[in-house]
């Protein structure tokens, strides 16, 4: 009886419409049902989110947990299969191989290794504010560079920095410095944990906050050993400075900055009692939003008015002033709407529930719990800009499958489901200016200072590490033809050295170009036979040979003044020559130069975009008015007026059957390729500069002066307004191939949507 | 009990032979993952209460299992997998200071109400809280089956038990909470 019933309950528990056994009595059938139903109906369903987040942990604590076991031995185990035992070999030599990576590691990081003493710089006497703990000493530090990216500690207004070193364990440097704050007349102490709770399951971070008259200190605290491994490369430096039980401490003093949210009492709602108020508890992925890290204000209200009511109300309030949403989501099941607005790092968090959370209030419908403050997003420190290029500090690989991310000196790599590759590109002394994938997505080239090199994905290895004394100015794989990357360097006598000191190898081919002048870019022809190079006043044209084959003087100051496109099967260069000419320079697949060289003539040219198919070219003119030419017959189609301001960017759709333009006009507006108005798109409320589709055509998105990101369907239907708040430059975020919009923001984070607006995440460095 | 994985037509390998290869190349350990995240998390949220609880749990369990790859020597998987998980979830509840009543259980009973229009959801709502009256072991027993999907000769291995063991002692839940059950409808009729 019992293998009976106990089957029954395991086949249960597989498939809910198991049918019982034969020989079971239909009661304890029954009770077999209604117990694994019970115990169903209790679980869960897992938020879609869950599986990555939960797979981006396992990581994080794997690293942070120091050597994970799996890599410090290797058991080999009984094989199964002959197959089986030859993959056991070829794991043995990766793991080998792992472990000799890791020792170099470990030798880089002096991991274990006592510090040189002379690293510290001594004991520190004074400083304008005393907040030197005690008996620890100064070290070494970039100010600008030195503090992890998400920490309140980077938003403090001209901050004085500083790091010391101390034997002490955490807790009691915290309740030291509690002390000495609260006695020089500090108050409003906040603990900062962690942003990311990823970090939170081991408290080896710790820190506080602390405000006095305008004026606010950030200490942040590190236990050094357990963070060796962490992700916080900023840190790397200091880490690096302390000796073994030594912990960190990060002191940032400065003035509080202004923290922007509107009047956030709803009319006519009970305020809770103090008592009442805490810190909501938001699910995932709304909790990140939580961190409010500066000036945090806690509110609970109830009202008699319906909760859809009030979330329409506090959409308007933060709408009109010109807060984003990055987040807005309503849970039917629970009755809840959450609501997170930005602006320029000013956070408001809010959870409006249906019903009270009194009994004893009958007339309460709905209560509201507010957090605002700043959030622990937010970050002063500007980033880099890289030197050319839209794509300017995240680069997706042709195949969507890994991202390419420049924070400072180096590159961090991710795969597109936003988990972290642990693998970061280090060693470069100089800014890094540009990083290009190869178009099969298995090499990186990255440019820095006179030095370029190339990363295998597949060895995780530099292949390639090649040094041009005069500067590197600008690089640029070919898109067939093998792998040859094109590099533009600054000195030419120094070119065919250069390209010697990189190995010949067949499968990779470098090809310096020996001239003069600073190459603004480089733009190989779709088929990979051609190379156009792009200066100021001119556009030169070679061969994969490096053979000069003509040359066009270029606007001056052109923005996408060059461009290739495949006409009737040609490779066919545009090049803006002046204010109101563009020319046309085509070849055939055999090489074989065209004859006729077509010019495009327009009163003012402003800038101007292929058709997909190269059938069509669109010119914005600088009488804000549109044409349409039909480069093959020297003929304009149609010339259109919409816009009443300059025409800032245009975008053919993927397909090539609309495009759209926008405009400091503050509008957006979508044409059909023989010059139709469709659309006017006048949601932004600022001049809009900037249009991408989506790769797959069903969206675009439009970029404002006030960092609003627009989503619009295909047809111009308007999807959602996105607000990151922070970055002023809407070249940060792009598409990805995969149809996933990326930005970029200045606190080192990446932040993910989908087509259709949804969020897919945030990642972290 | 070594099955096929569902990616079969794309990995050929069995669930044992992917945590072996996983000692080596941690994208097998990634299938592992993909195949048990939804077992191992429906056991943790059914033992802990709390999805947040169980979420770090989760996390917990996959990280103490990749850690521990190296160990594995042969045999079900899951067990493999629900051994750790089922250390994990014990250190964790001696661990936790109270066990207050949680949003989520709360949600439950606020629940009940609405369960008491129909039969059969009465039916388990009472069966629900004859459960969480059960003592802890058989709770653990029920989550393994239920929510860990686990046959009695992997929980015998989880729990260090006979398979007939286990079998008795889920066939003596069953006809406990049966015989608790007739007691309370012959109470209310």
């Amino acid at each position: 009886m019992s293998k009976l019933t106990s089957d029954y309950l395991h086949a249960l528990a597989k498939d809910p419409k198991a049918t019982p056994p034969p020989n079971l009595d239909p009661e304890t059938a029954e009770v077999v049902q209604t117990v694994v139903a019970a115990e169903k109906a209790v679980n869960p369903a897992p938020e879609t989110e869950l599986k990555g987040r939960v797979w981006r942990q396992v990581r994080l604590r794997l690293q942070a947990e120091a050597l994970p076991e799996a890599e410090k031995s290797f058991a080999p185990v009984s094989p199964a299969t002959r197959r089986w035992q030859l993959g056991l070999i070829a794991a043995m030599v990766i793991v080998m191989l792992g472990v000799a990576a890791m020792f170099l590691l470990i030798a880089q990081t002096e991991l274990g290794r006592k510090v040189p003493a002379e690293l510290q710089t001594g004991v520190v006497q004074s400083l304008d504010y005393e907040l030197i703990y005690p008996n620890s000493t100064l070290l070494k530090f970039d100010p600008v560079k030195g503090f992890p990216p998400v920490n309140p500690a980077s938003a403090v207004v001209n901050p004085k920095r500083y790091a010391l070193a101390v034997e002490a364990n955490l807790q009691d440097i915290l309740a030291y410095y509690r002390a000495k704050l609260q006695k020089d007349g500090y108050s409003g102490f906040e603990d900062n944990k962690p942003l990311n709770y990823y970090y939170n399951f081991n408290s080896f971070e710790e820190g506080l906050t602390a405000y006095k008259d305008g004026e606010m200190v950030v200490i942040t605290l590190y236990e050094s050993k357990q963070n060796m491994f962490t992700s916080q490369p900023r840190l790397y430096n200091l880490f690096k400075q302390l000796q073994p039980k030594q912990s960190l401490i990060l002191v940032a003093q400065g003035q509080t900055p202004k923290v922007e949210i509107p009047d956030l009492n709803y009319p006519g709602a009970t305020v809770f009692s103090q008592d009442r108020i805490k810190k909501p508890k938001h699910p995932p992925p709304f909790d990140r939003y939580e961190e409010v890290t500066i000036k945090a204000n806690y509110i609970a209200l109830s009202t008699a008015d319906d909760y859809l009511k009030v979330a329409d109300y506090y959409r308007q309030k933060f709408n009109s002033a010109d807060f984003g949403f990055p987040r807005d989501s309503q849970s039917q099941i629970e009755n809840v709407v959450y609501l997170v607005a930005m602006k320029n790092g000013s956070v408001a968090t809010l959870a409006i529930y249906a019903g009270s959370s009194s009994k004893s209030d009958s007339n309460t419908q709905t209560t509201i719990i507010i957090t605002s403050g700043l959030s622990g997003l937010y970050n002063a420190t500007p980033m880099r800009p890289m030197q050319d290029g839209k794509y300017t500090s995240a680069v997706w690989s042709p195949s969507g499958k890994y991202l390419a991310h420049v924070l400072e000196n180096q590159v961090i790599l991710w795969d597109s489901y936003g988990i972290s590759l642990f693998t970061t590109i280090t060693d470069f002394s100089e800014p890094i200016t540009k990083i290009v994938w190869s178009p099969d997505s298995k090499l990186l080239a990255i440019a820095a200072g006179n030095s370029v090199k190339i990363w295998d994905m597949d060895t995780k290895t530099i292949l390639r590490d090649g040094k041009y004394p005069g500067g590197v100015q600008s690089i640029a794989w070919s898109p067939f033809g093998g792998s040859t990357l094109a590099v533009a360097v600054e000195n030419p006598s120094n070119a065919n050295q250069a390209a010697q000191a990189l190995p010949k190898e067949t499968s990779l081919k470098i090809t310096t170009l020996p001239f003069l002048g600073d190459i603004k870019a480089l733009h190989w022809s779709p088929d990979g036979k051609f190379l156009a190079t792009e200066q100021d006043d001119k556009v030169e044209i070679w061969d994969s040979d490096t053979k000069k084959l003509n040359q066009f003087p270029k606007i001056k100051g052109g923005k996408n003044s060059v461009a290739w496109a495949v006409m009737e099967q040609k490779q066919a260069l545009a090049v803006q020559v002046d204010e109101s000419r563009i020319q046309i320079w085509t070849a055939d697949s055999a090489g074989t130069i065209g004859s006729n060289q077509a010019v495009l003539k327009e009163a003012g040219i402003a800038q101007f975009r292929w058709s997909p198919d190269g059938t069509l070219v669109a010119i914005a003119e600088s009488d804000n008015s549109v044409s349409i030419w039909e480069p093959l017959k020297f003929r304009r189609l149609v010339s259109t007026k919409g816009h009443i301001s300059p025409i800032a960017d245009m975008a053919w759709s993927p397909d090539g059957e609309s495009f759209v333009t926008v405009a400091l006009d503050r509008t957006a507006r979508l044409w059909s390729k023989d010059g139709k108005l469709l659309k006017t798109l006048d949601q932004h409320a600022t001049p809009v500069l900037r249009v991408a589709w989506s790769p797959d055509g069903r969206a675009f998105a439009t970029f404002d002066a006030n960092n609003n990101i627009y989503l619009w369907q295909a047809n111009g239907t308007f999807i959602i307004k996105l607000n990151w708040g922070f970055s002023r430059e809407p070249g940060k975020a792009d598409w990805s191939p995969n149809n996933v919009l990326t930005l970029v923001e200045k606190d080192g984070s990446i932040t993910k949507w989908d087509g259709q607006g949804r969020s897919l995440g945030t990642l972290y460095w | 009990m070594d099955t096929k994985t569902f990616r079969a037509e794309e990995n050929p390998f069995t669930e044992s032979e992917l945590l072996a290869q996983a000692q080596s190349n941690p994208d097998y350990f990634a299938e592992i993952y993909e195949l048990y995240f939804g077992r191992i998390y429906a056991y943790c949220a059914r033992r802990v209460g709390t999805p947040e609880e169980a979420e770090d749990l989760t996390s917990l369990i996959f990280t103490r299992a990749w850690a521990a790859v190296a160990k594995y020597r042969g045999g079900s998987v899951a067990a493999w997998l629900f051994k750790i998980a089922h250390n994990c979830v014990v250190n964790h509840l001696r661990n936790r200071k109270s066990f207050g009543s949680s949003e989520h259980l709360a949600l439950i009973s606020a629940d009940d109400n609405i369960l008491a229009e129909l039969e059969d959801q009465e039916k388990r709502a009472i069966v629900a809280k004859l459960i969480a009256k059960l003592p802890d072991d058989q709770r653990e027993l029920l989550a393994l089956s239920v929510a860990g999907q686990l046959s009695s000769k992997e929980i015998g291995v989880v729990l260090g038990k006979g398979e007939g063991a286990v079998r008795m002692a889920l066939h003596r839940i069953i006809k406990g909470l049966r015989q608790a059950y007739h007691r309370i409808d012959e109470g209310k009729q």
